[in-house]
């Protein structure tokens, strides 16, 4: 026989830990909650083969403070939690933004508020990511749909957060993380790595926050490294000391804004699948979007034009691919498991088209057929 | 030949930006001379500093610094230490930062990282307006104690001791051997902290008529008085963890099974239901099933619902078999369903209800279920099969009436379970199922 593909049957937790090895990540701390704790479990687990270090700190705010502080140092950081974890990471995640210490962070989606439903399936943390800290710069959000995507999407939250020296959340579900699925371990994609840009070891000034435009990202000098580097959360200036003027904060914060759109090229992800002279295009992320795909089977299989666009990156929105892709089409179907936060984004971005939302908050998956419904 | 003395403040950047007479500049000036005493190398010494007036002090220093948020300083320089366990890491922090991240100093100390804390305790918020903070003494006046402060106040020194830590000591900023007992503690390979009782000439010394002289009066009334309150030699905790690196470095690989037996799936899907109580172990024979299914080249997902509670309540897992791969995991149409216990019942029983004539619902005998399936009542405790062996007993049993799945391939899954015991109980499980089913005459 021909090579036979091979099947294993996995969770997305260890699809992610098996990604940020593979990534190069050394460090990870976390606490645990579910639905996130598998990844604490494989990373534990993994971490000390590759002589890496993983500890469960003793709440949430210490595990990113941990991350922080090994990133700072040199580390590739990873930290896992749920939505009540997110909550107590916000501070620190503003800090990650504003000092520059790359850091992923996976975001296992669980029912809301406060403790809502720990073992509850729910995608209801989008603006939430987005807002996370206070002054609302910009995030980058990255959201799977499957095990491959999983696995690729981590290694891409990796290479984002080390080259643009900033926070990225890979943000999944507890169905995708805590569901044994099927994978095929030859169709996992490894994207080549990028490395954060370290400074020279020669420089004789080093500034640890230097750039030349705002939209440049300083290079980095890991805390214990030959040149002697700062890290401040505080408003400062390109040599790391707090400073109040407002022309240097003004560009000191610019420069955090400039930084991700001007990189937005490689932050944006979406899968086009158009359907030419399709009136509805469903535009979808998360779980909705992998239920979609059964819908657009179904759909063209009786012989109806329909495409779908699957959004991966959706902070900060792609709005370029979305223009593009959304444009030939009537109307939008919006499947989402919240009350329908993104399609405040969509409706921006398409004034001018019905946008028909879909929304389920009761822990259960919108459905193919629930989804096809909306779109004739 | 006289070494030249590293500056670790340079002159220059000086003076220091807080008020005539805080005691801040001196402890700065201290830290610099116990960093001169120890020889530190400063591209091998890390400053972590907390939020408030002390919060200023990292860039007065030449060495790596990190200024991070309120209390949370703890966390970053125990992050820093666990990447480089070479690294020589200190915190400066006030009273505030102890009393809202106290939490992290706690299990700082109890693990025994070797970072120095030092702590500049002048009983009081200075940057803030002089609040009163958790170590304000009882009757202290502050801008939200006008009337005496109430709150019984925190001993830090005494808490880190408590907690573990292993080198305690507590002085005022006045003491003469201060830059010494700091040099002292950035030495110590564990948990260092040192509290130095000190003024606030802003806020809490003025309103209460603090001196030089209170201070050292003070300090004589707290446990233990002034000096080192504790050393104690214990392993450190960033060495140690490097103690469970595996010896060479190894790679993970995800190593799938190949086909090795074919299904008879009717038609494109198959969905399976199987619902028990907790401690029954549905989740786990339904991975064992879902990798049986992967053997006959089947793409599988697998769904669990249970309570928050692991031990107690329900336990349910729905199980998708395709022959190409799954898009839409959750299960709409089950076919199958294995039910022994009330508890699970309860969860699924509008799925049940919805199934078709020609599906097929193994049971334990004398559940009521309501459904237009075909239903096969199973004693299991009067066939002596254990309450933990029930649900393997009952997926074999569906597998030889159903014939979806052949049973050899269940059976493979269950040779390659590495604990031996749960082999045996699972082959057993497998031994039982052919007994009951030439019972039923099928």
């Amino acid at each position: 026989m021909p090579n036979q593909s091979t099947k294993l049957f996995i969770t997305g937790s260890e699809v992610i830990a098996k990604a940020a090895i593979d990534a190069g990540c050394n460090f990870f701390a976390g606490y645990p909650i579910t639905p996130a704790s598998g990844v604490l479990k494989s990373m534990l687990q993994m971490l000390p083969g590759v002589h890496g270090v993983g500890i469960q700190g003793e709440d949430e705010i210490t595990s990113i403070g941990f991350c922080l502080g090994a990133s700072a140092a040199g580390m590739k950081v990873l930290t896992a939690t749920s939505g009540p974890g997110i909550s107590l990471y916000s501070e620190n995640i503003g800090f990650g933004m504003m000092a520059e210490i790359p850091m992923v962070i996976v975001n296992v989606q669980r029912m809301g508020p406060a403790t809502g439903g720990a073992t509850t399936n729910a995608e209801g943390d989008i603006m939430f990511m987005r807002w996370v800290t206070s002054g609302g710069y910009p995030m980058i959000v990255l959201v799977p749909t499957t095990l491959e995507e999983a696995y690729t999407l981590t290694v891409e939250a990796f290479n984002l957060a080390e080259s643009l020296r900033t926070v990225v959340i890979l943000a999944t579900n507890k169905d995708l993380a805590m569901s044994n699925d099927t994978l095929d371990p030859a169709t996992l994609h490894m994207p080549p790595l990028v490395e954060r840009k370290q400074a020279n070891p020669g420089t004789e000034k080093y500034l640890p926050y230097f750039y030349d435009k705002l939209s440049d990202i300083p290079d980095f000098a890991a805390l214990g490294g030959s040149i002697l580097s700062r890290f401040n959360t505080s408003t400062h200036g390109k040599n790391g000391h707090l400073v109040k003027k407002p022309a240097i904060v003004n560009d000191s914060l610019m420069h955090l804004v400039d930084k991700i759109y001007a990189n937005q090229d490689k932050i944006d992800r979406v899968d086009a699948d158009i359907d030419e002279g399709a009136e509805t295009i469903i535009v979808a992320y998360g779980q909705p979007a992998r239920s979609a795909r059964d819908t657009i089977d179904h759909a063209r299989a009786n012989g109806r034009k329909l495409s779908l666009l699957t959004v991966y990156s959706v902070w900060p929105v792609p709005e370029k691919k979305l223009l593009q892709y959304v444009a030939g089409h009537k109307r939008i179907v919006l499947p989402e498991h919240n009350l329908g936060q993104y399609a405040i984004e969509i409706e921006r971005l398409f004034p001018d088209k019905e946008v028909r939302r879909i929304n389920r908050i009761d822990g259960k998956q919108i459905t193919p057929d629930q989804i096809e419904e909306r779109c004739f | 030949m006289e070494e030249k003395a590293i500056q670790y403040v340079d002159p220059a950047k000086k003076p220091y930006p807080f008020c005539p007479g805080c005691s801040h500049s001196l402890i700065l000036d201290a830290i610099d001379r116990s960093l001169q005493i120890n020889k530190a190398d400063p591209k091998r010494t890390l400053l972590v500093s907390d939020i408030g007036c002390i919060g200023m002090s990292d860039r007065f220093f030449d060495v790596h610094t990190l200024h991070g948020l309120h209390g949370r300083s703890f966390t970053y320089a125990s992050g820093a230490k666990l990447a480089d366990p070479d690294l020589n890491v200190f915190v400066l922090v006030g009273d505030g930062g102890v009393g809202i991240g106290g939490n992290h100093l706690i299990h700082a100390a109890r693990r025994n990282i070797g970072i120095t804390v030092i702590v500049f305790n002048n009983f009081n918020f200075g940057m803030t307006g002089g609040q009163h903070s958790a170590t304000t003494p009882l009757e202290g006046i502050t801008s939200t104690t006008p009337d005496g402060n109430i709150d019984n106040p925190l001993d830090v020194a005494s808490l880190a001791k408590a907690a573990g830590a292993t080198f305690v000591a507590r002085v005022t900023a006045f003491d003469r051997d201060l830059d010494k007992i700091i040099a002292q503690g950035m030495r110590h390979k564990g948990f260092a902290l040192i509290e130095i009782l000190e003024l606030c000439t802003a806020y809490y010394s003025p309103r209460n008529e603090i001196k030089k002289s209170d201070l050292e009066a003070k300090i004589q009334e707290l446990p233990g008085g002034s000096g080192i309150l504790q050393q104690i030699e214990k392993p450190e905790y960033s060495q140690r963890l490097r103690d469970f690196f595996t010896p060479e470095k190894q790679t993970f690989e995800l190593k799938g099974t190949e086909k090795m037996f074919e299904h008879k799936l009717p038609g494109q899907e198959y969905d399976l239901i199987l619902a028990g109580s907790a401690g029954m172990k549905i989740v786990t024979a339904a991975a064992n099933l879902g990798n049986a299914g992967l053997l006959c080249g089947l793409w599988v997902s697998q769904q669990d619902d249970y309570p928050v509670t692991v031990q107690s309540g329900h336990s349910v897992s729905m199980l998708k078999f395709s022959r190409d791969k799954i898009n839409h995991t959750s299960i709409d149409n089950p076919r199958g369903a294995i039910i022994i216990s009330d508890l699970g019942l309860n969860e699924v029983k509008d799925e049940l209800a919805k199934m078709p004539a020609d599906g097929l619902i193994i049971a334990e005998a004398g559940l009521n279920i309501n459904t237009p399936a075909r239903v096969v009542e199973i004693d299991f405790k009067a066939a002596k099969i254990t309450r933990m062996n029930t649900i393997a007993t009952a997926m074999a049993l569906f597998l030889m009436i159903t014939g979806i799945i052949p049973l050899d391939a269940l059976k493979e899954t269950i040779n390659r379970i590495p604990k031996e015991k749960i082999r045996l109980e699972n082959l057993k499980a497998i031994e039982d199922a052919l007994k009951l089913y030439e019972g039923l005459g099928i």
